[in-house]
């Protein structure tokens, strides 16, 4: 059984508020001093899927897959250390800053060439921008069926089996492969990585392709690929404002906070 | 179980002073019988000896020397067979250096006993035994000196040799009393490990060593001194040989030799009074004395086997102690580097062979005295963890499992795992690194190494930890700080101080450290100790964003690799900004770069804040003005006290403080009770039982105080919780602040906001 899984590097999501700042003429986040980026905390979670399938079935290889410059490569890093057998990194700056859809168009395309991919697994939704649709674009583009935000994935029988989560319950599906799954928390914790793997993962070979690898022009994919144009980005302004209720006991500022309720409109 | 005493121990001060006590009477003993011998003594004194074997056979001697060397040969074979184990564990350890070090170490810990009377009563009761058997072999020496090299022992030495070893032999006794009233009277819990052999069996058999050796002396004495019968003084006899000088005359016993054997003077005068003949005697005397060479020889032999062997193998353990600490700190301050990550498949302890020759050993050397255990927090809030116990539990599987190994390397069909299933996971990571066992042990036992090896494996090798700890785990990596969840970055403490960037120009280092900066409970206390600094006019300076973590709490989680990726990159950070002097604010960071730095390249001056505000003070550089009339009680942190041996600084500090009064928890200084935080457990959730850190509040507010002096971002935190959740009346609780905050207050006058 072949897997991929899509990882990508974000910004760390922790950043303390006061440090986190935009760059609102360039449209971009500033990177944090002190606060390094991070593996996207479902595609982690993706891996550890993979893991699990591997695990049950016995035998499979995991191929790490992730879009992004240098620093990707720490990323890739976590998923080789968990214990992928592989990694590709599309490494291009013509690929950076896309959205979705033309990011979605060099994964499918770096999984074609990869090729004999039986289930391509990411996180539900990157933890920056949190659209939650690169994975159902691979499969858009690829032809394939999706299952998104699962708590279970297994495979028998040639098949894939997760389970969907829903409001207040849970969905069991079936679907043949090849397909995309992406995941979310609710399947459980990512394995802290053992040593002799964390070293072994140091001496993996990853390989990296650009966007002539892919068989793609630079207008197709990153920025210029993108479809969704970003009008504005910035911090909002919140304001607060508190008015304590007085009054001489609990009965009185009853009556007054239902009064300033009524004025107020809202009762 | 959770109770700690109602009113303090006995201080310190007043154990040293019973101990001094002790030993100058001891000696007092030896001085005063050859002061009495040397003026006391009749006319007839000059010919005051023993007939060596009397009544039982001169011819006696070689056949007595050959038992004694079969006695010997097995008493070696108890530890040579035992060191054959030992060395089924790594052989990477050497404790033979510094041989002029440890031989000090020795004479202070091994032959001065020097922890034994941390427990007054087990201590005295051990310098009793110790020095009455000691110095009633030394009497069995000098007899076969007199008895085979040279014949001096006459006259007034002989009475001052009968004396001395009558007074020892009824200090032996009551040392073996007082073990024996320990045992099945006053029964310690922490003595709950007794074996048949090692502790009845033994005790009762030295009972009847010494009380057969007094019958024995009596019974010799009915039918000499007490009725002037004749002796037959002979000695010298190898000399003899040689022909060079053989005694052999035939004296008359005196009657006045008799006081100086005290008990057997007794003893026969009793015999004599209950109208037993001399002829009656010489029978007795035959019959005890070949009862009590046996039980003597037997003895003697026990010496390399069971509890016996503490002799040898604690002695070799104390001399073998870790000296790579610096003077007076636990061993478990300063942990081992692995060296090797590239090409080892299996990190940390699991398997017997994974332990050290030295930590299996401890296993073997540990007497079940239970001190480590009575002193662990994490027992006394009724955790599973137990040093003894897991010195015992590996033991036990050392001899069970080990003779096959002898020889082999790597496991073998069937072995246990040590990590995890001979001791168990929640004993692994019950440990809060505090050091009391290893500072109580009196056989210097290096219990922390042993457990944190233990953690090693079962995080790097196995990836198996609390969730808790692979949280924060995973949080030290991506992030180089355990604060998962801080609002604050490492610059929000310095808003609204004047605070020098650190470049190399400036004389003091103030590394903040994680707490430090990202904890809003801590910030108050960097913020004090900064303007308290810059108050004194010290050169000093920060690193703000430069400071990540200094590998501790990675380093006591179990994960060394982790830990040594972040010392690597701290020590760079510092070397690269020429930094020889540092300040820290937590005895933690203290503690890693101070004792553990070294191994990596990393040589500093290193303080730890109350010390250089200590001496700020005793400098007349802080000038204490404002009245602090608060009752103070003062909480001695693990990594501050135990683990680094500042006790006196901080006190100073909260002596300076004007109007204070000062209150010394029942538990203070090195038998301080640890807050709970240590060994990653500020982050690790307890397994079972009480909370350490609410009975530590319990007793910090039992003493009355009004506030509880910490030195210690952990403690102070541990302490909020712990006093929030013991005290419920918002009012009665004590305040929990660490020293700096006084300071500043008393100082300065009241906190920035």
């Amino acid at each position: 059984m072949n897997i991929v899984c899509c990882v990508k590097q974000v910004p760390d999501p922790e950043t303390p508020a006061r440090a986190f700042k935009v760059d609102e003429a360039a449209k971009q986040v500033v990177p944090a001093p002190g606060n390094p980026p991070v593996i996207s905390q479902f595609d982690q979670i993706a891996v550890e899927a993979a893991l699990r399938i591997r695990d049950a079935l016995g035998e499979g290889t995991i191929t790490i897959l992730s879009l992004g410059p240098d620093s990707a490569r720490d990323a890739i890093k976590v998923g080789l250390a968990m214990g992928a057998d592989e990694a590709v990194h599309l490494n291009d700056p013509a690929l950076f800053e896309g959205d979705g859809y033309s990011t979605g168009l060099a994964l499918s395309k770096a999984i074609e060439k990869i090729g004999n991919v039986d289930l391509i697994l990411t996180g539900r939704q990157a933890t920056d921008w949190d659209f939650g649709v690169t994975g159902l674009t691979i499969a858009e583009l690829l032809g394939i069926p999706s299952i998104s935000i699962t708590k279970r994935v297994t495979a028998s029988g040639g098949k894939i089996q997760a389970e969907r989560v829903l409001a207040d319950s849970y969905e069991t599906v079936e679907v043949t492969t090849p397909c995309v799954v992406s995941v979310s928390n609710e399947l459980g914790e990512p394995r802290y990585p053992k040593l002799p793997q964390i070293m072994q993962a140091a001496r993996k070979q990853v390989t990296v392709w650009t966007v002539a690898d892919l068989g793609l022009s630079p207008d197709q994919v990153g920025k210029a690929g993108a479809r969704l144009n970003l009008e504005a980005l910035y911090i909002p302004q919140i304001e607060s404002k508190v008015e304590f209720i007085e009054g001489d006991g609990p009965a009185e500022q009853a009556a007054t906070l239902a009064r300033k309720l009524r004025e107020a409109k809202l009762i | 179980m959770t109770e700690f005493p109602s009113r303090p121990r006995l201080s310190p001060e007043a154990r040293r002073v019973a101990t001094a006590a002790v030993w100058l009477a001891l000696a007092g003993v030896i001085v005063l019988a050859t002061l009495l011998a040397y003026t006391l003594t009749t006319a007839d004194s000059g010919d005051a000896t023993r007939e060596v074997l009397f009544n039982v056979g001169h011819g006696l001697r070689w056949i007595l020397y050959l038992v004694t060397a079969v006695v010997f040969a097995i008493i070696a074979a108890g530890p040579y067979r035992k060191a054959k184990l030992w060395k089924i564990g790594r052989h990477d350890e050497g404790r033979w250096d510094r041989i002029g070090q440890r031989a000090k170490v020795f004479l202070f810990y091994g032959i001065g006993q020097g922890r034994m009377t941390n427990d007054l009563y087990a201590g005295v009761m051990h310098l009793f035994i110790f020095w009455g058997w000691v110095v009633l072999f030394i009497g069995t020496l000098i007899i076969m000196m007199h008895a085979d090299v040279v014949y001096f022992l006459q006259g007034r030495i002989y009475l001052a040799y009968s004396t001395i070893l009558d007074v020892f032999g009824v200090i032996a006794l009551t040392g073996i009393v007082m073990a024996l009233a320990r045992r099945y009277l006053m029964r310690p819990p922490r003595l709950r490990l007794g074996s048949l052999w090692d502790d009845v069996a033994l005790l009762w058999l030295m009972f009847a060593i010494v009380c057969t050796g007094f019958v024995v002396e009596g019974m010799r004495m009915g039918a000499t001194e007490l009725i002037s019968g004749p002796i037959d003084a002979q000695g010298a006899a190898f000399a003899g040989d040689l022909g060079i000088a053989h005694v052999d005359r035939d004296i008359v016993a005196n009657p006045d030799w008799a006081p100086w054997s005290p008990i057997g003077y007794a003893i026969a005068e009793l015999f004599d009074g209950l109208s037993i003949s001399p002829a009656t005697m010489l029978d007795v005397h035959k019959v005890v004395w070949w009862t009590h060479l046996p039980l003597a020889l037997g003895w003697t032999a026990w010496v390399g086997y069971g509890k016996l062997s503490h002799i040898i193998t604690g002695s070799a353990n104390i001399f073998m102690r870790d000296l790579r600490p610096p003077k007076g700190v636990i061993a478990g301050s300063t942990l081992p580097a692995i060296k090797d990550f590239e090409n080892a498949e299996s990190f940390g302890a699991g398997y017997l062979h994974d332990l050290s020759w030295k930590q299996l050993m401890d296993t073997d050397v540990c007497v079940r005295c239970g001190r480590c255990e009575a002193n662990c927090p994490a027992w006394l809030t009724g955790k599973e963890l137990t040093p003894m116990g897991v010195m015992q539990d590996i033991k036990l599987y050392l001899h069970e499992a080990g003779p096959p190994k002898v020889g082999t390397t790597g496991p073998i069909e069937g072995e246990r795992l040590v990590a995890g299933d001979v001791v168990s996971v929640n004993t692994i990571w019950d440990c809060v690194t505090c050091g009391a066992c290893e500072t109580q042990c009196p056989v210097n036992i290096e219990h922390i190494g042993t457990l944190q090896e233990l953690r090693r494996y079962k995080v790097l090798t196995e990836g198996d930890m609390p969730p808790t700890a692979q949280a924060v785990l995973s949080q030290l990596e991506q992030r180089g700080h355990p604060w998962r969840g801080t609002t604050l970055t490492r610059t929000t403490w310095m808003e609204g101080l004047e605070v020098p960037e650190f470049d190399g120009t400036q004389e003091y280092l103030y590394w903040v450290g994680c707490s430090g900066a990202l904890v809003e409970r801590n910030v108050p206390i960097t913020r004090a100790v900064a303007r308290l600094l810059t108050e004194a006019g010290v050169s000093w300076g920060s690193l703000g964003e430069g400071e990540s973590c200094t590998g501790d709490p990675a380093r006591r989680m179990g994960n060394e690799y982790l830990a040594q990726m972040q010392i690597e990159g701290t020590l760079a950070a510092l070397k690269g900004k020429q930094v020889q002097k540092i300040i820290t604010n937590c005895p933690h960071c203290f503690n890693t770069l101070r004792n553990e730095y070294p191994g990596f390249g990393g040589e500093f001056e290193v303080f730890h804040h109350t010390q250089l505000l200590a001496d700020l003070v005793q400098e007349g550089r802080l000038k204490p003005k404002h009245d602090i009339t608060e009752q103070v009680t003062y909480h001695d942190s693990c990594y501050l006290g135990r683990h680094n041996g500042e006790y006196e600084a901080p006190r100073k500090l909260i002596e300076a403080l004007p109007g204070v009064k000062f209150v010394e928890m029942p538990r203070s200084g090195k038998q301080s009770f640890c807050c709970g935080a240590g060994g990653g457990h500020m982050f690790i959730d307890e397994t079972q039982g009480r909370r350490i850190n609410q009975v530590r509040a319990e007793e910090a507010q039992a003493t009355g105080a009004g506030v509880i002096g910490t030195n210690c971002p952990f403690c102070v935190q541990m302490f909020d919780d712990g006093v929030a959740s013991v005290e419920p009346d918002e009012t009665k609780r004590a305040k929990p602040m660490d020293l700096a905050e006084l300071l500043e207050l008393t100082v300065i006058g009241k906190p920035t906001s």
